[in-house]
């Protein structure tokens, strides 16, 4: 019996050691956690908008959902344009006269390095200690779109739409004299914007 | 009996705490430019990038799996500070009018702030995905979008002559409307030396 365990608890160990060893040559040569898919193009959409502006903005976020705060800091990226097709011009008379249309206020995350980098989340409230502390994509999105609407709140109170329409009477201007070589006159209605027809 | 205020107080306090309403997110501006710029954009484009995690060890129980996906602007406009009074040519006596337009440039807007979960799976003894995980993801999907528009030109050309197309039609209308033929030519698509030729034009 002494004999045969001579052999037989080498035997073991080396099972063991080989079978230890097989797992970690598969832990370390395991393909990629994250995978990236090939990209799906969709349909250009044909367009004529004036841009005048171009934004881009560092903001930190402190949110709280559903008890869990979450602070980060995101870039993003924006521009103020104006529909060209859907502008009123009226060329009857000696002087062009056109109205400048609604502006098309876009904030997008940029697409730079670390745009969207979270710091800390944590759980607050009763039971904080045994609830987790990590947001599901749903309640990751519901701080991103109070981000966005916020964002675009403020480029309408710091006046950052007003000077864009106010450029854009300029350049619209500028570019309509050279197409109807006569005085143009752009009218802004509406020189503060109207945060109220963003989407 | 004041250990018993003592304890009622902190009770209330924990109910009075637990049902106040959360407080509205705090934003802070950390930095901002703005840029004043003339350019028209005549064509974008949303290109769907699709990222997965998958860790599946003998020693772990269950699944951990998820999908997002999440779409990127790229838009092409021409840039009106390049365009001069004389890149338009009138000819009073033919109502016609050459006219040079800035190349078409491409560019990628941004992307969308939300990610869409396309799938998740994950077990009761995994650990869930977190925000930092799924930021992670998304900056890897980016890169790799990058490298494929530097690699593969085709989406840039798609966007590219369907911005040129329509520039061409936007301008002829609007010169039109003027009362003027409009022989529309980019910049880029003129040979060296060469002139305007309206016959071999169209």
């Amino acid at each position: 019996m002494i004999k045969a365990l001579k052999y037989i608890i080498p035997l073991v160990l080396f099972v063991a050691i080989a079978f230890f060893g097989w797992q970690l040559y598969k832990y370390f040569q395991r393909p990629e956690e994250i995978e990236v898919l090939p990209s799906r193009p969709g349909d250009v959409k044909e367009m004529a908008r004036l841009c005048s502006m171009e934004i881009y903005n560092e903001v930190s976020v402190l949110d709280t959902v559903n008890s869990k705060v979450m602070f980060a800091v995101q870039k993003q990226s924006g521009s103020i344009t104006f529909d060209m097709e859907n502008m009123q011009i009226d060329d009857s008379g000696d002087t062009v006269k056109i109205v400048l249309p609604r502006e098309i206020v876009e904030v997008y995350e940029s697409d730079e390095k670390n745009a969207w980098e979270v710091i800390d989340t944590k759980a607050i409230g009763p039971m904080a200690f045994i609830r987790s502390n990590k947001f599901t994509t749903e309640e990751e999105n519901r701080v991103k779109s109070k981000l966005k609407a916020n964002s675009i709140k403020r480029l309408y109170a710091n006046g950052t739409v007003r000077q864009a329409r106010k450029d854009a009477v300029n350049n619209l201007s500028r570019l309509m004299e050279g197409v109807y070589r006569k005085p143009v006159i752009v009218t802004d209605h509406t020189p503060n914007g109207n945060p109220n027809l963003q989407k | 009996m004041t250990k018993l205020k003592a304890f009622s107080f902190l009770l209330i306090s924990i109910f009075l705490f637990a049902c106040s309403k959360e407080r509205e997110p705090d934003h802070t501006q950390l930095y901002e430019e703005i840029r004043h710029v003339n350019k028209m954009e005549f064509a974008s484009m949303a290109v769907t990038k699709t990222v997965k995690t998958e860790r599946s060890d003998w020693y772990k129980v269950g699944k951990r799996i998820a999908v997002y996906s999440f779409d990127t602007y790229l838009k092409a406009y021409i840039d009106l500070y390049q365009f001069e009074m004389e890149n338009m040519e009138f000819d009073e006596e033919n109502k016609t009018v050459k006219v040079t337009l800035p190349p078409i440039k491409v560019e990628i807007a941004g992307r969308d702030m939300e990610m869409k979960k396309e799938y998740e799976n994950v077990g009761m003894f995994r650990t869930e995905i977190d925000s930092k995980e799924r930021a992670k993801m998304k900056e890897k999907a980016s890169a790799d979008l990058k490298k494929e528009l530097e690699g593969n030109p085709e989406y840039k050309q798609r966007l590219e002559d369907s911005a040129r197309k329509k520039a061409r039609s936007y301008f002829e209308n609007l010169f039109k409307n003027a009362g003027y033929t409009a022989y529309i030519r980019f910049s880029d698509e003129i040979p060296a030396g060469g002139d305007f030729n309206i016959k071999n034009y169209d």
